[in-house]
């Protein structure tokens, strides 16, 4: 993604990546970001938290004006849920992930008959 | 008291290790990035957003795993009940995939828009598949065509949220 931001920020486009993975981030030097510091997949609120989701983007969205030169600023929001999620899909037991291949990857089987239709 | 940052690409490495899969190399930069005055502030600005989880709309062809560089255009008006994934990171959306708005903030947005944080929402977001292992295809191939696509919206401020 700091490829991307970067891209589009030597194009004149200001941009904020709003993020959870702080090493990827900072490997990529992004030109703004905010950290959050929520498991990946949560990167803009808590599951089914529709107060934490408005809260996080809202808190992102600040980066526009508060970041002046370039840099990742971390939020102050806490993940309540526990690290174990984490540390089982790290690991490969929540790992289902299916091969790198040149066939769409459809969420549901409605999705691909959906697709197909003409 | 707070975890320390989850060290990803250490782990991401090593997980990849076992299941078999070629290492993945991360972007590194070598040099500070470019940073775009604003024009405008947030509240008179139109906000576009690009999502790398793989997002696509039913009714879109989804995204394949193997190092896909095309882009989906997302209405911002899209149901989000309608709001799909195919990613290859598919461990990280199990959540997502019941409520796409912890990584595809449709409401949140929405609801900035209408208290006026946000002047204007785009029409269409965009999407892509993260995790290309050829940064050369990044770069010449996903970079034109997200340009391309964002380009149509004539945008102010660009949202990106990575998976």
């Amino acid at each position: 993604m700091c490829l991307i931001a970067r891209h589009f920020e030597s194009l004149g486009l200001p941009t904020l990546i709003l993020g959870s993975a702080l090493d990827i981030l900072a490997a990529g030097k992004p030109p703004r970001a905010k950290f959050v510091n929520y498991p990946l997949g949560f990167e803009s609120g808590r599951f089914k938290d529709v107060t934490d989701q408005l809260a996080v983007v809202r808190e992102a969205l600040t980066g526009f004006t508060d970041i002046t030169s370039p840099g990742i600023v971390p939020m102050d929001f806490e993940w309540q849920a526990g690290w174990d999620i984490l540390n089982k899909r790290e690991k490969g037991q929540l790992d289902n992930r299916s091969p790198r291949t040149t066939e769409p990857q459809y969420q549901t089987e409605d999705d691909r008959r959906a697709a197909k239709a003409p | 008291m707070k975890p320390t940052p989850t060290e990803y690409i250490r782990q991401t490495r090593e997980n990849y290790e076992e299941l078999g899969f070629e290492p993945y190399q991360w972007f590194h930069a070598e040099h500070e990035p470019k940073l775009a005055p604003l024009v405008k502030p947030l509240s008179e600005s139109k906000l576009g957003l690009i999502s790398t989880a793989g997002t696509y709309v039913h009714g879109q062809v989804a995204y394949y795993y193997k190092d896909d560089t095309s882009v989906r255009a997302i209405p911002s008006d899209t149901p989000v009940g309608d709001i799909r994934f195919s990613h290859i990171m598919e461990n990280y959306l199990v959540e997502a995939r019941q409520d796409p708005c912890t990584v595809f903030p449709l409401n949140a947005l929405k609801q900035l828009e209408s208290e006026g944080i946000v002047g204007k929402l785009a029409s269409n977001y965009f999407s892509c598949m993260g995790g290309i292992y050829s940064k050369n295809r990044v770069i010449n191939e996903l970079l034109p065509n997200l340009e391309k696509a964002v380009s149509e919206e004539q945008l102010d401020l660009l949202l990106l949220i990575p998976l």
